[in-house]
């Protein structure tokens, strides 16, 4: 009976390490599969890189009813009231602005006038009306009155 | 003051009126580029408007007038000022003497604020609405109540003015037999 090598054992151990790495990398997976909650279910979490930042490109309003609306910074700036809100002197890190006393609806309505705004005021000619439903008129207009838009 | 500052101001129509200073004739079309119905308003020497007709949507007027007399157009159902080639006021300017042109005038609307339009539909959806009976701020029971005056003086004055005069053929005298 031959005596293995010192090649085939260094093959040997190396084959015993990597099997290990991988029960400890196993190991690793389950234990972050257990922090993060029973099964893999929950989609990850949407992060705008827009959103960051002092100044930056984006900035998300949030409704009564947790829906979240992400608008252009300029379109947001349109309103003085929002401005300020997004200028807090402690900082608004996340650039977000949780407005709980108006819901997704009127707030969906009141992004598209932002929007509507920033395109038409300074265009010539013919311009597309705004349609506002009769059932929503007063609740923009409440909205209107207190972000001065 | 310019056409603008004095279209501005919170009157209804301009401090502006006609002069007969130059005769020189100008054919005009206005066409309506609004989505709603639009009324066309001379404005004559006294400075009183006279309108000269109701435009519904992409309907043109074509009508014969002077150079140094104004033209407005206003929406029908409030009075709302309106934009006539881009400007408050429309002053016909005449072309060359040998050639007759006949003046393009568009009118369009202007991007009211939210504040405006949601009070508008407010009043569409209730014309008989009481400002004050609704919950809400001051200010804004005072803009309706202010947007419902101004309604109702544009009524007025288009039931004041005077309608143009109506040209009618001439009469062939009666053939004696």
């Amino acid at each position: 009976m031959t005596e293995p090598s010192e090649r085939e054992f260094k093959k040997l151990n190396l084959v015993e390490e990597d099997k290990e790495k991988e029960a400890e990398e196993e190991a690793e997976n389950e234990d972050e599969e257990e922090k993060s909650g029973e099964g893999t279910s929950s989609p990850p979490p949407i992060h705008y890189p827009g959103l960051l930042g002092e100044n930056s490109e984006y900035v998300k309003l949030v409704s009564n009813d947790n829906h979240e609306f992400v608008i252009r910074r300029e379109l947001a700036e349109i309103s003085k009231v929002l401005k300020e809100m997004l200028r807090t002197p402690g900082g608004n890190g996340s650039n977000t602005v949780y407005l709980h006393m108006i819901n997704s609806r009127t707030l969906s309505k009141m992004c598209n006038y932002l929007s509507y705004h920033k395109q038409y005021l300074k265009k010539e000619g013919e311009i597309e009306p705004f349609e506002i439903d009769p059932r929503d008129g007063y609740e923009l207009l409440l909205v209107a009155g207190f972000f001065e838009i | 003051m310019s056409d603008e500052e004095s279209d501005n101001d919170n009157g209804l129509f301009p401090n502006l009126g006609s002069t007969n200073t130059d005769s020189r004739e100008v054919r005009v079309r206005f066409v309506n580029r609004c989505p709603y119905p639009v009324d066309v308003f001379w404005l004559s020497s006294e400075k009183k408007p006279t309108k000269f007709g109701t435009l519904r949507q992409k309907q043109f007027l074509d009508i014969r007038t002077y150079k140094n007399h104004p033209w407005v157009a206003r929406r029908s159902f409030d009075g709302f000022k309106l934009k006539l080639n881009e400007k408050a006021v429309f002053w016909p300017q005449p072309g060359s003497p040998n050639v007759i042109v006949r003046t393009y005038c568009f009118i369009t609307a202007k991007v009211l604020s939210l504040k405006e339009m949601a009070s508008r539909s407010l009043v569409i959806q209730n014309p008989a609405i009481v400002p004050e009976d609704l919950s809400l701020p001051r200010d804004l029971q005072f803009d309706i109540r202010g947007f419902l005056d101004k309604k109702k003086e544009y009524s007025e004055i288009v039931c004041r003015s005077i309608p143009p005069p109506v040209r009618r053929p001439p009469q062939s005298p009666p053939s004696s037999q």
